[in-house]
């Protein structure tokens, strides 16, 4: 077994630069500025990973008594540690060998970087090429809109471009007869208008004039039209795909990132993505169209003139890019101070119970005045940076215009160029401008698309850490479930369970118990197969979890928790929410079993009452109630109980406890309870201590055993006494 | 735990780690930690056992006897780490995310920001606390003592 991992600090808190390695038989460091560690194997009893405040500690305890320090390291190496010492201590505990994988560690195999929480690409090593050939892939199931588009975008700029040249034909060949005018004007003039009077000419003009504007605004709704289907139709498929990916996403999975940054994901991104392809579909050939058309006209006409329009562009862009940085900033200043602001009421109005109580109103409303007087000078900030800003951009602008009035006023005075001519290119300077404006912008908007594109294939292409089996299988369960020497911790260096083995048979109830953090809810998750066992296995009829279809042993399992979560929707859908094909007749039933019928038929619409978010508020005891339906309803071979009647009064509490026990016939039960009268009916209680099972037996025989549980049972019935005693006096 | 004065001594244990006794009781190896890390680091400072159960809270560092405090402060520095950064050499923005080349001491790092209006914050004294993306904390102890360039390119990050 070769193990290597890097770790960064040195005791005197200075960053260096380190490997900890495993060959040979011996533990050893290597970095150049350390005097090394080497422990042989044999020596060592085991690792122990001492956490700090942003650093940590490798120390061996050896097997003559003392300890050594291995290593020190920042966060950017605790996992790999983390994953050496269990390796390690995994070796010497059972003589089996395994390896670290970056992927293990969280960190980029190609830069070595650690890679941002709840994502499994590298920002700083990612292939934008790739992302951006999907993307291009992906636009081609648009192509038809997007051709459509792009199609009208240009039919409008074109007829667009059209007015300034009738403009210059006006000037030149019809106000001012007899001048040399431009070979294709004339050309128009000879072929549409031969003969024409100067009035009539005018007129046609003029008429041309409006209808290219008539055209461009019958052209310009259908291509925004398009622009917006394409939008709304790639965004509704996005939002598809990653919900659809979400949806099956294992637990694991879920956990590495919060539901905001899903919701994110779901919403925003695919958001930005899709308007994103829709401008950039239609803009890009658009405005490249414009840029080519404009630019070739202006420079066949005069090109040392073109050159004075173009000229001043690679200035502005510099001026924009000098000053972008600091409009950043502000505009990041302004929306930090608005956050403060709506942060700060938001905190005051949410906690004005405890400001009346304190009485600290006019202190929260100094606080709030001074950060509302915060946005007010930072906007006012802005205003006066955008006064001064904005003339300084136009700069530009304004020179290519004076550059063109000045020579093209001296080659029109010199009469080498017709004034329709000068008119001709302070116009289309202007249709030049916008495209370069955007093409100015577009290296932020990529930038930007590109991370909500990474970040949208990451969640395409997460890869379900459950392990599913090729050729799942689909056994008869009875209930039977074992334990076969199972460890596993949520977090690789931190077991929660260590060495579980236990038997449970068909139709047996189990009680779990033990502290806060013991693992019960662990050993739980375990059951619903929410994660995997590390080493060992959780069997069902003798067969491996991993080896059962996902579904079918889900079906299998019914679990109550200590808090419902009620769908928005009717009770008979909540009910329901386990066995859609349930008639009306199972469900009053399941209901009466679980003593939720008589509060549901009290409730103003029966069973079709909503409930959820915006609907009939139920009580914890009223949600439980329906939690025991739904169980009752799935009827299920093994049945979870964690905490089912925890948060509720006696009196409820009295009520469930009678649906539980019917509840719990013929199955096979696990139950958490913290309050241990609930487990007395309970074949056997399993007592756990440290993610060990501690103690394991009924009720009377942990109790002779004078152990961790009869501690807890003592403890209780003191804290109860003292409570009824309390309630005497 | 008690706030009353407790009599307390450090001294190295066999191996070379911190060990305590108090009130006359010795403890084999104690780890320290702070109450407040940030404004007060060198007063409040809690004594417990392995196991993190409290033993003793010391109220001032500047008490205790000098060679104690020096093994003290040396079992704190082990156990807090927050590079002191002396130099800004540059911030890049790359697909979101900022990369952040420091100086800190004779090393220099350069760490990924994302996220920076919440990973750059401003705390009281005129520190300036940046967390990475590994989860390490980097601190510029005074705004007013490093150099105008650095404060340059952090500035337009706080509010």
């Amino acid at each position: 077994m070769i193990l290597q991992v890097p770790f960064d600090l040195n005791t005197e808190n200075a960053f260096v630069e380190g490997q900890l390695c495993f060959r040979d038989g011996t533990i050893y460091t290597d970095a150049d500025s350390l005097p090394p560690v080497s422990l042989p194997l044999h020596t060592v009893d085991k690792l122990v990973q001492r956490g700090g405040i942003g650093c940590g500690t490798l120390e061996a305890e050896r097997k003559d008594g003392t300890v050594v320090r291995v290593c020190r390291f920042s966060m950017a190496c605790v996992e790999g540690i983390g994953e050496f010492a269990k390796a390690i201590n995994y070796y010497l505990e059972t003589g089996r060998e395994s390896e670290i994988k970056p992927e293990d560690i969280n960190i980029c195999p190609k830069c070595g970087r650690r890679m941002f929480k709840g994502m499994s690409i590298c920002f700083h090593c990612v292939d934008t090429r790739q992302i951006w050939g999907r993307f291009f892939r992906m636009m081609r199931r648009e192509r038809v809109l997007l051709i459509t588009s792009a199609v009208l975008m240009i039919l409008y700029n074109g007829i667009q471009a059209i007015v300034p040249k009738i403009n210059q034909w006006l000037l030149d060949s019809v106000l001012k007869a007899g001048t040399d005018v431009h070979p294709v004007i004339e050309f128009l003039g000879r072929t549409i208008a031969p003969g024409w009077t100067a009035a009539q000419a005018l007129t046609f003009a003029c008429l041309g004039m409006m209808l290219c504007y008539v055209l461009g605004q019958v052209i310009l709704p259908f291509s925004v039209q398009a622009a917006n289907l394409i939008t709304l139709r790639s965004s509704h498929r996005l939002r598809q795909e990653v919900y659809d990916k979400i949806q099956r996403f294992s637990l694991p999975a879920f956990e590495k990132r919060t539901a905001g940054d899903l919701i994110k994901r779901v919403t925003d991104d695919t958001d930005r993505i899709s308007t994103f392809m829709s401008d950039m579909g239609r803009a890009c050939l658009e405005k490249s169209f414009m840029l080519v058309m404009v630019g070739a006209i202006l420079f066949t006409t005069n090109w040392q003139l073109a050159l004075c329009v173009v000229l001043p562009v690679p200035l502005s862009l510099i001026i924009q890019r000098r000053f972008w940085g600091y409009m950043h900033t502000f505009f990041e200043k302004a929306w930090q101070t608005e956050r403060r602001e709506t942060g700060l009421l938001r905190d005051i109005l949410k906690g004005i119970r405890v400001v009346k109580t304190f009485g600290t109103e006019a202190r929260e409303v100094g606080k709030f005045t001074s950060a509302a007087a915060a946005v007010r000078d930072q906007t006012r900030r802005i205003e006066i940076f955008w006064a001064l800003i904005n003339p300084i951009t136009r700069f530009s602008v304004i020179v290519a215009d004076v550059l063109v009035m000045y020579f093209g006023g001296r080659a029109v005075l010199a009469g080498t160029m017709t004034t329709g001519t000068l008119l001709l290119f302070i116009l289309y300077s202007a249709y030049m401008y916008e495209p370069l404006r955007w093409m100015a912008r577009l290296p932020r908007d990529v930038s930007r698309c590109t991370t909500s594109l990474i970040k949208l294939y990451e969640v395409l292409d997460e890869k379900q850490a459950m392990y599913e089996s090729e050729t799942p299988v689909a056994p008869a369960l009875d209930g039977s479930i074992s334990f076969d020497n199972v460890q596993f911790g949520y977090k690789s260096y931190e077991p929660v369970l260590k060495h579980i083995s236990l038997e449970i048979q068909p139709g047996e109830m189990i009680g779990l118990v033990g502290h806060s953090g013991a693992g019960k809810s662990t050993m739980i998750n375990l059951v619903m197969r929410l994660y995997d066992a590390d080493l060992g296995a959780v069997r069902f009829n003798g067969v491996d979890a991993k080896q059962i279809d996902y579904a079918y042993l889900r079906e299998n399992i019914g679990a109550v928790f200590q808090e419902t979560f009620l769908f928005a929707g009717t009770v008979m859908e909540n009910i329901t929410y386990a066995k859609p094909t349930a008639t009306a007749e199972e469900v009053i039933r399941a209901a009466r079993l679980a003593n939720a019928h008589e509060f549901v038929m009290k409730l103003p619409d029966g069973y079709n009452t909503v409930v959820g978010e915006d609907g009939h508020n139920l009580s914890g005891g009223e949600r439980q109630r329906i939690a025991i339906a739904r169980a009752i309803l799935k009827d299920p071979k093994i049945l979870i109980l964690d905490e089912a009647t925890s948060a509720l009064d006696p009196e409820t509490e009295g009520k469930i406890q009678e649906a539980l026990e019917r509840l719990v016939k013929n199955r096979t039960t696990i139950a958490i309870a913290h309050r241990l009268s609930t487990l007395r009916h309970a074949d056997r209680l399993v007592v756990l201590d440290k993610g060990e099972i501690a103690e394991c037996g009924t009720h009377r025989e942990l109790l002779q055993r004078k152990g961790i549980y009869y501690g807890l049972v003592m403890a209780q019935r003191t804290m109860q006494q003292a409570r009824s005693k309390k309630q005497e006096a | 735990m008690t706030q009353t004065r407790q009599d307390v001594h450090f001294c190295r244990n066999a191996n070379g780690f911190l060990s305590a006794e108090i009130d006359g009781v010795s403890y084999d190896r104690v780890q320290l930690t702070r109450a407040l890390p940030l404004t007060q680091p060198g007063a409040y400072i809690q004594i417990a056992d392995m196991e993190g159960k409290e033993l003793a809270i010391i109220e001032d560092l500047s008490a205790l006897e000098r060679a104690e405090r020096a093994l003290a402060e040396e079992e704190l520095a082990l156990r807090y780490f927050y590079p002191e950064v002396t130099k800004v050499h540059s911030m890049k923005e790359k697909l979101g995310s900022y990369y952040c080349k420091l100086q800190c001491g004779k090393v220099e790092k350069t760490i990924a920001i994302r996220d920076v209006s919440k990973n750059i914050k401003q705390l009281s004294g005129g520190r300036i606390m940046i967390t990475d993306t590994e989860g390490n904390r980097f601190l510029i102890p005074d705004t007013k003592r490093i150099e105008k360039r650095s404060m340059r390119m952090i500035e337009p990050f706080l509010y």
